[in-house]
């Protein structure tokens, strides 16, 4: 457990087996751990709306999971293009480098989103809306990604250095991995689960467009605030 | 207790915040008399808001009154639960040099002061209680106390801060500049402290206010309508802010 937070310490402050000269080979497992217990946890207070009946239990364990095959999925749908993109700018050869700061940042969303969780929990205990708890997870996971950004530039302030064509491929990688993320989630649900529907890993409807859903939410929710 | 009271004390005489000791790291912040001394405190104050259940209903109210004694401290504490881990996260990323535990030691510090001054108001509150019957008005009179003992427990803080930044900034050593003849110029003046540190915790100044109000809306009731039966917490309803604008034109309607 000391180890555990003595890791996350150094990965937030980018010291030790984290700083920016390191060697991936350290690192990685940490990342790892890191992107699994932060994101279990996170994903286990998102399903707690669902109810602490016997029963709904399974919610929990089911969002947590999922919160890490989203951001993972995510990452490992995104990476062949990014590394297209990369080709093209002609600065491939730095790849490995800015597979690092990549995965750094799949982790960073998670530790963040695990800090965050305290306030989704006081949110649910305030609010008993299911379409304005959505709406507030995915405010707290778009905090956590524009969070990360921190640890993004960390580890691409040398590779920006080098070639100035990095800074673009970074918002490139970020429109893309968010572009991907929000479908991605929308597949994966319910993270929150509807207390009045039985519990489960995905929805039957699994499939559709997010970005209609998420439109028509928050133009429900702007009505509901408005009346 | 003594060891508390004397914490509390020197909390309050601003000896916590010397910038010597400061220097040195938050070792001298003792977080077990502090924790103590803010339950102490919060019990008082909650004791005082819960008076009015007991004064205006017949019967008394007195679960009403041992529910505000726990739910007082309870409120600054969940608050701080809530909000500490996004803080240590933030303040790490963005570079500030604190850890864990100093960051919480810096925290309980504002936190012992509000309480401290909320608890001195009490007995205002316990006046104002024993004279009033305007519901409404007790609820409005809280806020404001509990407004009134955050921002002064903020100041402390920002001043902390500051003193803090300064404390820990690299000593900075003047280079001499060469002019052509030969001659000295005066040695540039020193280097502004790293604001990231004062950035991020006013920024969780205005979160941790806000959590504060709303965990408050969450535990309540404090007061006690008094056309409502006791229960240890109401159903989940609307928040905080809309209640105080709907409690101002409730006063003064009638």
């Amino acid at each position: 457990m000391r180890a555990f937070f003595k890791s996350m310490d150094d990965f937030l402050r980018g010291k030790g087996l984290f700083a920016v000269d390191a060697p991936l080979a350290g690192r990685l497992k940490w990342l790892l751990i890191l992107l699994v217990v932060c994101g279990l946890f996170y994903g286990a207070v998102m399903g707690a709306y669902s109810g602490l009946e016997p029963g709904r239990f399974q919610q929990l364990l089911f969002s947590g999971v999922k919160v890490i095959f989203l951001l993972l999925i995510s990452f490992v749908l995104c990476l062949p293009s990014f590394f297209v993109l990369n080709l093209i700018a002609g600065v491939a050869d730095d790849f490995p480098e800015v597979l690092r700061a990549l995965i750094s940042t799949q982790s960073c969303i998670t530790v963040v989103l695990a800090c965050l969780g305290p306030f989704t929990a006081l949110w649910y205990l305030s609010c008993s809306d299911y379409q304005l708890a959505v709406l507030f997870n995915g405010l707290m996971f778009a905090v956590a990604s524009a969070s990360a950004q921190v640890v993004v530039r960390r580890y691409y302030g040398p590779l920006i250095r080098r070639s100035a064509r990095h800074r673009q491929l970074r918002f490139a990688w970020f429109f893309l991995y968010v572009f991907v993320g929000i479908q991605m989630a929308w597949v994966l649900r319910p993270f929150i689960s509807d207390p009045k529907l039985p519990v489960s890993f995905l929805r039957r409807e699994a499939w559709g467009n997010a970005y209609v859903m998420v439109g028509g939410l928050i133009a429900s929710a702007l009505r509901k605030l408005a009346s | 207790m003594t060891s508390w009271l004397r914490e509390m004390d020197s909390v309050l005489r601003g000896k916590k915040g010397d910038p010597q000791l400061l220097a040195q790291g938050m070792g001298h912040i003792r977080l077990g008399p502090l924790v103590g001394g803010c339950l102490l405190l919060g019990i008082i104050y909650g004791l005082f808001m819960g008076l009015y259940a007991v004064l205006t209903r017949t019967p008394p109210s007195f679960e009403q009154l041992a529910a505000s004694a726990v739910k007082v401290p309870a409120v600054f504490l969940l608050t701080l639960v809530v909000t500490f881990p996004s803080l240590y996260v933030f303040s790490a990323l963005l570079g500030v040099q604190l850890g864990p535990k100093d960051t919480l030691r810096l925290m309980m510090v504002p936190v012992a002061v509000n309480l401290t001054v909320l608890a001195s108001l009490g007995p205002i509150t316990g006046f104002f209680t024993l004279n009033t019957t305007s519901y409404h008005f007790m609820k409005l009179l809280n806020v404001f106390f509990f407004t009134v003992s955050g921002v002064i427990g903020l100041k402390v803080l920002l001043t902390m801060l500051r003193r803090l930044e300064a404390a820990q900034a690299p000593p900075y050593v003047g280079v001499p500049v060469q002019t052509p003849e030969g001659g000295e110029l005066p040695k540039l003046p020193p280097e502004p402290p790293r604001p990231s540190a004062r950035k991020t915790f006013r920024v969780w100044l205005i979160i941790y206010a806000l959590v504060g109000a709303q965990m408050g809306w969450v535990l309540r009731p404090f007061i006690g309508a008094p056309n409502l039966p006791f229960e240890l917490f109401r159903a989940r309803e609307a928040n905080i802010f809309i209640d105080i604008i709907r409690t101002i034109g409730e006063l003064f309607s009638k």
